[in-house]
């Protein structure tokens, strides 16, 4: 099995009656699927989160331990059964056919090697003689291709980088070697549609050239499939396979109720909110922010500096009003956020809660007190819940601490189990058993359980499908609504689109400072600085923003 | 008793094995009520049932869970367990029949000395019983003491105060730089210095055993500060806990409860097991080699297995009376194997 075997023109990937069984549980998480995909197409495999996808794409590369999944039926690889193959004999086929984007590929880093020597050691596996400027050239290729410059990764550990870029090196991970069959598992999860775009832009680019010849995608998001002009959608449900056609047959005849719903909301989703309300001046805002600066202490032996990340930003919130912080991913949304809600201190400037600067809040009952009316949700979900405890208890605990009552706590989950689409018997599972976006509902009824006046959401809608994020808009609109107890909410959001839905003020941030200001209105029609322009293209080229109210 | 013996189904494997070996270790305890009564027989046979029984219903547990491994290491530590509880149970009498006596001297095995004597006219089976004894609570000591020191030492190495994490660092770099058989050797040697100069005046109470178990426990300190610091400092830079903060939870709540006790204890466990096991052999090899340096009796020493080695030597070197060397043997191999085997299963069922 040498590297320069070429396919032919077989089918690159057939799968046959492919069932996967959770042996401790006996549940069919892939039922009986059979697909087959020849060389040079791009597929797409939609479906609800917990739907299967991630565990067959794990089959496909040989990554199921067989002391935990029992698998029946086969999966051929370019002609080559894959199915029972020991993990040695895998290893010719997986680094030089195949490779993966794996969901939040930031997880995917190791922490303690620089960034470059890791993209280093990916090229190294599949070529191991490659010269020394080939492969910097290699890597610089690919770290280009994700959308990142040279000089931010080169040299660079992994907790140096933001989030998103962070996610986009785990992207150019996959690319740097050419593959025939590049999988990629919701790559476009955490980004902000500006970088997802140019992904976008890239894989099709490599289709063009050779380097990807059949590229199979998951993702929840008929954006991003719209964009990449998918010529097959294949759908998930609860184990199911089901084709549907090509991206036009989606939208228009979708082939299963839970697609067609998915279709129809995302419709629903992006109808621009016409109905812009006043700015409402209830007295003292809820949330003042003035002069504010934060950057990170560069600890040098004789003096300390700090390379500041966000300068001058003045804003303020009233009670009941949603303000969005939109920018590009490393531009200093979540630093603020962090800075409200007291994970980072040091911050210069003025932060008042309820007219009270934020550092004053120092009593167990004050604690108490802000914190109860200050909740967040964080951007991913993967280690927001303490791995040892059940989810129950891990809620039980918060909420617990944060004074509220049993009585309460007991209503809370009566309340938002059900809008949040979970059941009961996942409040005793651990969080390892969950999947990502099982989680991520789970700290948002974590977030909302508490009735907090202030909700800050630091990218809630990432790790969500469409349904789940229907759900969350919902509950967002219905808390704000709520005339005894208007809830705020700091939004912070890379799509633009959902946010014209949403918010009431619109703050577009870039590298640090702000750049605009203004109302959604005056954002979407009136604006002038290049960053705001970006934003709205990108949403544009992704269908999630019409200028016009859609009709369903 | 049906909703008790169903609660103890419905605990998670995991916890299941680690009460099995916590109550396994503690079990000897319970039998020192029974040195208000003081009827020889009585406190052995109730000593040896209830002690049989417990260990055999532990058994019968765990080889239903279908751990053999465990139940294999619970088997080959029964020797020290066993004996440990017999002797909290009846310490005098073997005390007594441990006495040293030219007239009964090598003895074969007989109805009178089931094991026979020894070359200074010790009964055999007594000296086990009571060797044991202070085998499991040389080791116990040097457990707890290192759980005592190591466990402040792991959190302070992890705090993000810099003066606290650098005191704790001093003081763990010494220990790991000091080597540990020195360190205890010396302890036990200005300890021993002083009890034999001392012995003339007044009879010296027992304090061999405890001050080799804290020598021992001191020594290990780093093993279990090192393991606690790493686990601390990962699961520190995980989202839960900032996510636990906003929450409100106290921050020593977070740290003692979150951190420590929920995903900690299980490799603590593992660690005091195999440190456990460290130390009967460590104490062993001491009580062979320095014999003197682990006290004679009356100067505040104690019978150890590794002593009645070492002054059974003749018998080894010349391979004359076999019958007083296999006995010691075959309870320290037994031992030591067992707990390191307790250890090694739990190690394989807890870390997943």
């Amino acid at each position: 099995m040498t590297q320069n075997q070429t396919l032919n023109d077989k089918e690159t990937l057939r799968v046959e009656n492919l069932s996967i069984l959770l042996k401790k549980t006996g549940l069919a998480v892939v039922d009986n699927v059979s697909f087959s995909i020849k060389k040079g197409e791009t597929v797409a495999l939609l479906g609800e989160s917990g739907a299967g996808k991630t565990t067959l794409f794990r089959a496909v590369m040989g990554l199921l331990a067989s002391y935990d999944w029992e698998t029946t039926g086969s999966i051929h690889i370019a002609g080559i059964k894959t199915n029972g193959l020991l993990p040695k004999q895998m290893e010719p086929i997986r680094g030089h056919f195949m490779r993966c984007i794996f969901q939040e590929p930031a997880l995917s880093l190791n922490p303690s090697i620089k960034v470059d020597h890791q993209l280093k050691e990916a090229v190294r596996v599949v070529n191991p003689d490659i010269s020394p400027e080939d492969l910097n050239q290699r890597i610089l290729e690919a770290v280009a291709n994700a959308g990142l410059t040279p000089e931010v990764v080169v040299g660079r550990y992994p907790r140096e980088l933001s989030g998103g870029q962070r996610q986009r090196v785990g992207i150019a991970l996959s690319l740097v070697c050419p593959s025939p069959l590049l999988l990629a598992d919701e790559p476009s999860n955490s980004l902000d549609s500006v970088t997802v775009t140019e992904l976008i832009k890239t894989i099709k680019k490599l289709q063009s050239t050779g380097n990807i010849q059949t590229f199979f995608i998951i993702t929840h998001d008929l954006s991003v499939l719209q964009a990449l002009e998918c010529e097959r959608v294949l759908f998930m449900d609860e184990g199911k396979l089901y084709e549907a056609g090509n991206i036009q047959n989606v939208l228009q005849n979708p082939v299963h109720e839970k697609l067609a719903r998915i279709v129809a909301l995302k419709s629903i989703i992006n109808i621009k909110n016409d109905d812009v309300p006043e700015r409402r001046n209830l007295g003292a805002p809820l949330v003042k922010v003035s002069n504010f600066n934060f950057g990170y202490l560069q600890k040098s032996f004789f003096q300390k500096k700090r390379n500041s990340i966000v300068k001058d930003v003045n804003f303020e919130i009233q009670k009941g009003e949603f303000i969005a912080l939109v920018g590009n991913s490393g531009c200093g949304k979540s630093t603020i956020a962090s800075n409200i809600t007291k994970e980072l201190n040091g911050f210069e400037g003025e932060i008042l809660f309820d007219s009270k600067p934020i550092n004053a809040f120092n009593t167990r009952k004050e604690s108490t007190e802000f914190f109860r009316s200050l909740q967040i949700i964080f951007q991913e979900p993967a280690d927001t819940f303490d791995p040892s405890l059940t989810m129950r208890q891990n809620l039980v605990e918060c909420f617990s601490s944060m004074g509220m009552t049993v009585g309460e706590i007991e209503e809370a989950f009566n309340e938002l189990l059900d809008r949040l689409n979970l059941e009961e018997t996942m409040l005793d599972k651990l969080p390892k058993k969950l999947s990502g976006g099982q989680k991520q509902r789970f700290a948002l009824l974590r977030a909302f359980g508490s009735k907090p006046a202030m909700m800050i959401a630091d990218e809630p809608f990432n790790n969500l499908d469409m349904i789940a994020q229907e759900s969350l808009i919902s509950l967002l609109k219905e808390r704000k609504d709520d005339p005894a107890n208007p809830m705020s909410c700091l939004l912070i959001s890379h799509d633009i689109g959902v946010v014209s839905k949403l918010c009431d003020q619109v703050l577009v941030i870039d590298d640090g400072k702000i750049a605009e200001m203004g109302t959604i209105d005056q954002i979407l029609y009136h604006s002038t600085h290049k960053a705001t322009q970006r934003l709205i293209e990108a949403a544009k080229m992704l269908g999630t923003y019409s200028k016009e109210k859609e009709g369903v | 008793m049906d909703e008790w013996l169903k609660k103890l189904e419905a605990m998670p494997l995991k916890t299941k094995l680690m009460w099995a070996i916590v109550i396994f270790i503690a079990l000897p305890f319970i039998f020192l009520i029974l040195r208000v009564v003081s009827s020889h027989t009585f406190r052995l046979t109730v000593t040896l049932t209830i002690d049989g029984l417990a260990i055999g219903a532990l058994l019968y547990f765990v080889i239903r869970f279908r751990n053999l491994y465990l139940g294999l290491g619970m088997l080959l530590a029964i020797p020290m367990q066993l004996s440990t509880s017999i002797a909290f149970a009846d310490f005098p009498f073997f005390i007594d029949h441990s006495a040293v006596s030219r007239f009964t001297s090598l003895q074969v095995p007989s109805g009178d000395y089931l094991l026979g004597t020894d070359y200074e006219g010790r009964d055999i089976l007594a000296t086990i019983i009571i060797g044991g004894m202070h085998a499991y609570l040389v080791a116990l000591i040097t457990t707890l003491t290192a759980m005592l020191v190591g466990i402040p030492s792991g959190i302070f190495l992890s705090s993000k105060n810099r003066y606290i994490q650098s005191v704790a660092t001093s003081v763990t770099q010494f220990f790991e730089i000091v080597p540990q058989l020195f360190f205890v050797l010396i302890i036990m040697g200005v300890y021993n210095f002083w009890a034999a100069s001392a012995a003339g005046s007044r009879l010296v109470s027992y304090y061999s055993v405890p001050i080799a178990g804290i020598a021992i426990g001191l020594s290990s300190l780093p093993s279990i500060a090192r393991i606690l610091e790493n686990r601390l400092s990962l699961l520190k830079s995980q989202r839960f806990v900032t996510a636990l903060k906003s929450s409100n939870v106290k921050p020593s709540k977070i740290l003692l409860y979150n951190l420590l006790w929920k995903n900690c204890v299980a490799e603590l466990l593992i660690q005091a097991t195999f440190l456990f096991g460290a130390a009967l052999l460590l104490e062993s090899a001491l009580g062979y080699a320095f014999e003197i340096g682990f006290g004679d009796l009356g100067t505040g020493g104690y019978l150890s297995w590794g002593k009645i080695l070492a002054e059974a030597r003749r018998s080894i070197l010349f391979g004359e009376n076999i019958y007083v060397i296999i006995p010691p043997i075959i309870v320290t191999l037994s031992s030591i194997l067992g707990v390191n085997i307790l250890g090694d299963s739990l190690a394989k069922h807890l870390r997943s």
